[in-house]
């Protein structure tokens, strides 16, 4: 199988990013995989990741021949989690919405392996207008959004980092989430510098906070809930 | 498109994909003529007449004079299915352009820590 497998990690702080592809398995047989960070969530404004997991389908030619779009191969473990009664009501309710985030890991696991042995012969492979067409749209607010958390971005490294570098960027990163609501990856990366207790590799809760408007929860609810939270795949 | 300045050179208006000429702001065949009025001074220009005149959304921390230009808005995120050359970085900290990637059939997986 001549298929290539390259992750790419939307981490401002690629120290973050670093404990979990060290942990990654290697397997005899599998793909070869390449990790790649992306600290200034590049991939963000070129290609529309909004959100992680995305993955994007490139062939030989370099021709995007699926664009970005939610996608597991396996079921979260979350998913068939049972809630207990004397769980705290924030986590419960967490974990009930993220467990109505539709999942089709089984399907899209047996689409990447179809184009993987088929190539452009697969019926998963997308024409150049279907693609376009697919691709994640952008209005007038989503780009000044990219502008925002560029700018953010910036403010947050030249200050270095931590808490003067989260004061330096919050006007800024607060403005992308309002412009673009839509956007988990500035959303959920500025939140989790906030809410990571020290120590930690990062904090999936992402709960309420004195820095940001948002949190997790709250954003995930009001946006729709877990189906709004996923870009689905077409045709898969 | 991140720049320290208000007045762009060649180098930060090449980023943006276009050129500076007696036309206007360029790129391959297609020129946006600049004001009458527009000070352009030693190749640089300011950006956010550029932004304006290009239609991207320009944003300026006053604190610091940072500035940055977003990308278009009202269409696709997509611009074309030309995978673009972005440089990233691998897990030494080196960089990595997406070029690379040609030749080969690749599924791009995106992640986090978060």
């Amino acid at each position: 199988m001549g298929l290539d497998i390259v992750s790419i990690s939307l981490d401002i702080d690629p120290a973050k990013a670093r404990p979990f592809i060290d942990a990654a398995p290697a397997s005899d047989g599998a793909p070869s995989i390449r990790a790649l960070i992306d600290t200034g969530h590049a991939t963000t404004a070129a290609l529309g990741f909004t959100n992680v997991p995305m993955v994007l389908w490139v062939d030989e030619t370099g021709t995007i021949v699926r664009p970005p779009e939610s996608a597991s191969i396996e079921r979260s473990a979350l998913a068939d989690m049972e809630i207990g009664d004397e769980w705290p009501e924030r986590l419960a309710n967490q974990l009930r919405v993220a467990q109505s985030i539709p999942s089709n890991a089984e399907a899209y696991r047996a689409a990447v392996l179809d184009w993987a042995e088929h190539g452009a012969a697969s019926r998963f492979v997308m024409s150049p207008a279907e693609v376009l067409d697919a691709a994640q749209p952008r209005d007038h607010d989503a780009a000044e959004a990219v502008a925002a958390f560029e700018l953010g971005q910036a403010l947050y490294r030249r200050a270095g980092g931590g808490s003067d570098g989260l004061a330096a960027a919050q006007p800024w990163w607060q403005r992308a989430h309002d412009l673009d609501a839509d956007n988990w990856t500035y959303k959920r990366q500025a939140w989790t510098l906030v809410t990571t207790p020290e120590g930690q590799p990062s904090d999936l809760m992402q709960g309420p906070n004195d820095v940001f408007t948002g949190n997790w929860l709250d954003d995930v609810v009001a946006n729709g809930g877990g189906e709004a939270y996923v870009v689905a795949p077409k045709g898969i | 498109m991140i720049a320290t300045t208000e007045r762009l050179d060649a180098a930060a208006l090449a980023e943006l994909g276009w050129v500076l000429k007696p036309e206007g702001l360029c790129q391959d065949d297609v020129c946006v003529p600049l004001p009458p009025d527009a000070e352009v001074a030693d190749g640089r220009v300011d950006a956010a007449l550029v932004a304006a005149r290009l239609g991207r959304p320009f944003v300026r921390d006053d604190a610091t004079g940072t500035v940055a230009i977003g990308p278009a808005g009202g269409g696709p995120v997509l611009e074309s299915t030309t995978l673009p050359d972005l440089e990233l970085t691998d897990t030494d900290g080196n960089p990595f352009r997406l070029s690379a990637l040609h030749g080969r059939q690749t599924l791009l997986v995106a992640w986090a820590s978060w």
